[in-house]
């Protein structure tokens, strides 16, 4: 081995490391999203709980202005971060379709069929956070 | 874009505009994300505010980096993001120096001389 292929294949290691590097230091960047989604899995949990059990005249404003404040605070939080894991738009939009979803189900069951059960509100509440649970999860192995 | 004529070295798989550090740097840390703000790849690449943005100029034009300007609040932002040009071009730029990094056994020079026949010694990863 000549010393032009020595010093080829080390410069060539060298870049090779350096970019395994800062991927990395870019993608941990983007762990704040796994951070995100867990605020909001618990947020939907206690919604759900909530929902459930408190009178519906006042119960459905404080539930409401609740719920509106952790989005807002939520958003400014997102807003303020300075990656995003890449597929983002993809990610998110299947979590947020999801709890949707499980949202959708667990109140218009609820209301229909579960009024005052609180085990089908916490069920609800369970199911309404598993997407973002999920979404934190695969947040965090991408972001590793 | 790659250039030179295709031969037995895989320094020819080497991209000319990826293959300076500070492009090469940019990139990379772009690789993983979606899109990243200016300031973060600055601040993660080491350089300064005018180096980043002549870089991305090139990056730019070369069809690598897709350059997103807005604002956030009142306060104005500048994302940047890898194009799927800019990872091809990554991969493939990545892939020719990993054949470099696995030795002279499998990347013989034509212009230095006879090729080894020992077999390739495993790569790092990028």
């Amino acid at each position: 081995m000549n010393s032009s292929s020595i010093s080829a294949t080390a410069s060539a290691d060298d870049d090779l490391r350096r970019a395994a590097e800062l991927s990395g230091r870019g993608r941990r960047a983007t762990r704040w999203y796994a951070n995100y989604l867990l605020v909001f899995a618990l947020g939907s949990f206690a919604l759900s709980v909530l929902t459930g059990t408190l009178p519906t005249g006042p119960g459905v404003l404080v539930t409401t202005l609740l719920w509106m404040g952790l989005i807002v605070a939520l958003s400014v939080y997102a807003a303020r971060q300075r990656a995003a894991i890449r597929n983002f738009g993809r990610l998110h939009g299947a979590v947020m379709a999801g709890w949707t979803l499980a949202w959708c189900a667990t109140v218009v069951l609820g209301q229909q069929f579960f009024a005052g059960r609180l085990w089908w509100w916490v069920l609800g509440g369970i199911a309404v956070a598993l997407p973002p649970l999920v979404g934190a999860r695969v947040t965090r192995r991408r972001a590793d | 874009m790659a250039t030179g004529t295709p031969g037995r070295h895989p320094r020819h798989g080497l991209d000319e505009v990826i293959h300076a550090p500070v492009r090469l740097s940019i990139v990379a840390t772009l690789s993983g994300l979606q899109r990243a703000e200016f300031a973060f790849v600055r601040d993660t690449v080491e350089i300064s505010d005018s180096v980043l943005s002549k870089q991305v100029t090139v990056l730019e034009q070369a069809g690598y980096v897709d350059v997103t300007k807005g604002y956030v609040g009142k306060r104005p932002r500048t994302w940047l993001a890898l194009s799927p040009a800019g990872r091809t071009a990554l991969d493939a730029h990545l892939a020719a120096l990993r054949e470099i990094a696995a030795g002279p056994q499998t990347a013989a020079d034509p212009s230095a001389g006879a090729a080894s026949d020992a077999p390739a010694s495993a790569a790092p990863s990028g």
